[in-house]
């Protein structure tokens, strides 16, 4: 029997208001809190509070949204949440101290950054094994992978140096020597470009890949801020590769970079001690992890200028947001 | 504690020293003693943590006026809580209006600013005597250990004396790692009051710019 059609539009209408297309979730890795806040990004509210192992830091997500995946630093492991429920399915093998991972773009992989051991951890999520152990410089932290998957790139914190990885034989092809405590590495969309941020260095340096040298080094300078107030940690490229957003640390501040000609176009005033950032997946919104504050800042991507603050866990470090 | 576990002890005590003081090629070298992991940063500079309007020349002044000054030690001081101090400013300003409001609330962020500023530094200063007092004290565990093991190696020793000395030894390695334990917290106290500032300064800024106070 055919149902009648306002029961059928009123099914479509609950369905509709069920899941509005732009809700997407925001998780916030609290380092001290020892929790992930989960907050709606459409609502800027937050929504709920995981319980997860300690050390929470670096936070990144499946491809399709189902899964979480969590550095517990203090507790040697990756953590796998169910974004369904929020319920810990269970721990990745990620060797001691894993700090900050990357996915890989099929997202079979994951490179997880072992900051005690001077290791990168290769591990296959699906079987969840260790796949191998690269040993690289002296407190492994950032970590890049290209557009293709082919290249992966880890910063250490003390050798100062942006190690390139070849993914298929996991050896280093390259060395390149950056500025002081480098944290952080992000590739441009088309893979051109690595772009490492330099915490005490106050800098990044924007590697071509082809050479594998250094092109461009970017600078900040903010009136009447000290120099060493500016330490740059998080970056995030727009999808359209014309935009990057540099996370300064206790300068407060959100440099936005004009990717065509490496100038500072703003800088952004947010919350204390601003870490790391992700985009939402329609690029709208860019938040940012201010640690000291206790929040998180919404900026709009088109105006560059903060929306909302929300106050999130105990030392905010790490965010990612649901693809859908 | 037996010897071969002392002997780890001490050596786990003098890699801890080691790894909490940055290598010392890779710093500036007045943050040779810094031994947080938190890059040092002596001074605060006010765009940090204010981003209302700027303050006049006469804010300098905070101090030659007896109510800004009084209110600056009050909401400064941690052990009252933030809300409390957060109402103090309100109230302040609420018995306040027009231009003379304005003029002492950008008085008020100076003096906020200043002193803050200064108990954070002190702070800083200490938390480096305390690694300098840790460096000396590694070294002189370092320097018993080895002169205890010679003791202990010699069959002519009274050993009396050998157990007097590792006792002792056992005793200040205890306290080097309790001391050593203990700057885990340290560290945090300068974020502890950056932190407050902030909070302070943004409820005169909510004050003054209802809308942007955030």
């Amino acid at each position: 029997m055919r149902k009648p059609l306002s029961v059928l539009a009123g099914a479509t209408i609950a369905a509709i208001m069920s899941s509005p297309a732009s809700a997407y979730m925001a998780y916030v890795s609290n380092e001290r809190g020892n929790s992930v806040t989960v907050i709606d990004t459409e609502t800027m509210e937050v929504v709920d509070t995981i319980e997860v192992g300690q050390r929470p830091r670096g936070i990144t997500v499946s491809h399709d949204g189902k899964f979480i995946y969590l550095c517990a630093s203090d507790d040697d492991t990756v953590e796998v949440i169910d974004t369904s429920d929020y319920s810990i399915l269970g721990n990745l093998p990620s060797g001691p101290d894993p700090e900050l991972f990357v996915l890989s773009p099929d997202g079979k992989t994951l490179y997880v950054a072992n900051e005690d051991d001077n290791l990168v951890t290769v591990i296959d999520i699906e079987n969840r094994s260790v796949v191998t152990e690269i040993p690289v410089g002296v407190e492994p932290e950032g970590m890049g992978i290209s557009p293709d998957g082919s290249t992966l790139v880890n910063t250490s914190e003390t050798t100062n140096m942006a190690h390139f990885i070849d993914t298929e034989t996991h050896q280093i092809t390259h060395n390149v020597l950056v500025d002081s405590r480098p944290r952080f590495a992000e590739f441009m969309p088309d893979g051109s470009e690595v772009w490492v941020s330099a915490e005490i260095g106050g800098t990044v340096s924007v590697i071509d890949n082809e050479t594998r040298e250094i092109t461009h080094k970017i600078t900040f300078e903010i009136p009447g801020l000290r120099p060493e107030t500016i330490q740059p940690v998080g970056v995030r490229i727009t999808d359209d590769g014309t935009k990057a957003y540099v996370a300064l640390g206790p300068a407060n501040r959100v440099a936005v970079v004009n990717t065509e000609t490496y100038e500072v176009e703003k800088y952004v005033l947010v919350g204390q001690r601003v870490w790391q950032l992700a985009f939402t997946p329609d690029q709208k919104t860019i938040i940012s992890t201010n640690g000291i504050s206790n929040d998180v800042t919404f900026i709009d991507v088109e105006t560059d200028e903060p929306i909302q603050s929300v106050t999130v866990g105990q030392q905010p470090w790490g965010v990612v947001v649901s693809p859908n | 504690m037996r010897w071969s576990s002392l002997s780890k002890c001490l050596a786990v005590a003098g890699l801890s020293t080691m790894l909490t003081i940055p290598p010392l090629a890779a710093q500036e070298s007045d943050e040779q003693f810094w031994p947080c992991i938190q890059r040092k940063v002596p001074h605060l500079s006010l765009p940090q943590i204010w981003n209302g309007p700027e303050l006049p020349s006469s804010a300098e002044n905070w101090q030659d006026n007896p109510e800004v000054s009084a209110l600056v030690t009050e909401v400064a001081a941690r052990r009252v809580p933030l809300e409390e101090a957060q109402q103090r400013i309100r109230d302040f300003a609420a018995g306040l209006s027009g231009e003379a409001q304005k003029e002492h609330l950008l008085m008020l962020v100076q003096g906020l600013f200043d002193h803050m500023d200064r108990e954070r530094a002190d702070v800083m200063d200490g938390i480096e005597r305390y690694t300098r007092g840790q460096v000396a004290m590694a070294d002189a565990l370092r320097q018993e250990t080895a002169a205890v093991d010679t003791l202990r190696r010699n069959p002519d020793s009274d050993p009396d004396e050998v157990a007097r000395r590792v006792q002792e030894l056992e005793f200040q390695t205890r306290v080097f790692q309790e001391r050593a334990e203990s700057l885990t917290y340290v560290c945090e106290v300068p974020a502890v009051i950056e932190s407050r500032l902030y909070q302070l300064a943004n409820t005169v800024l909510a004050v003054l710019q209802p809308s942007g106070g955030g």
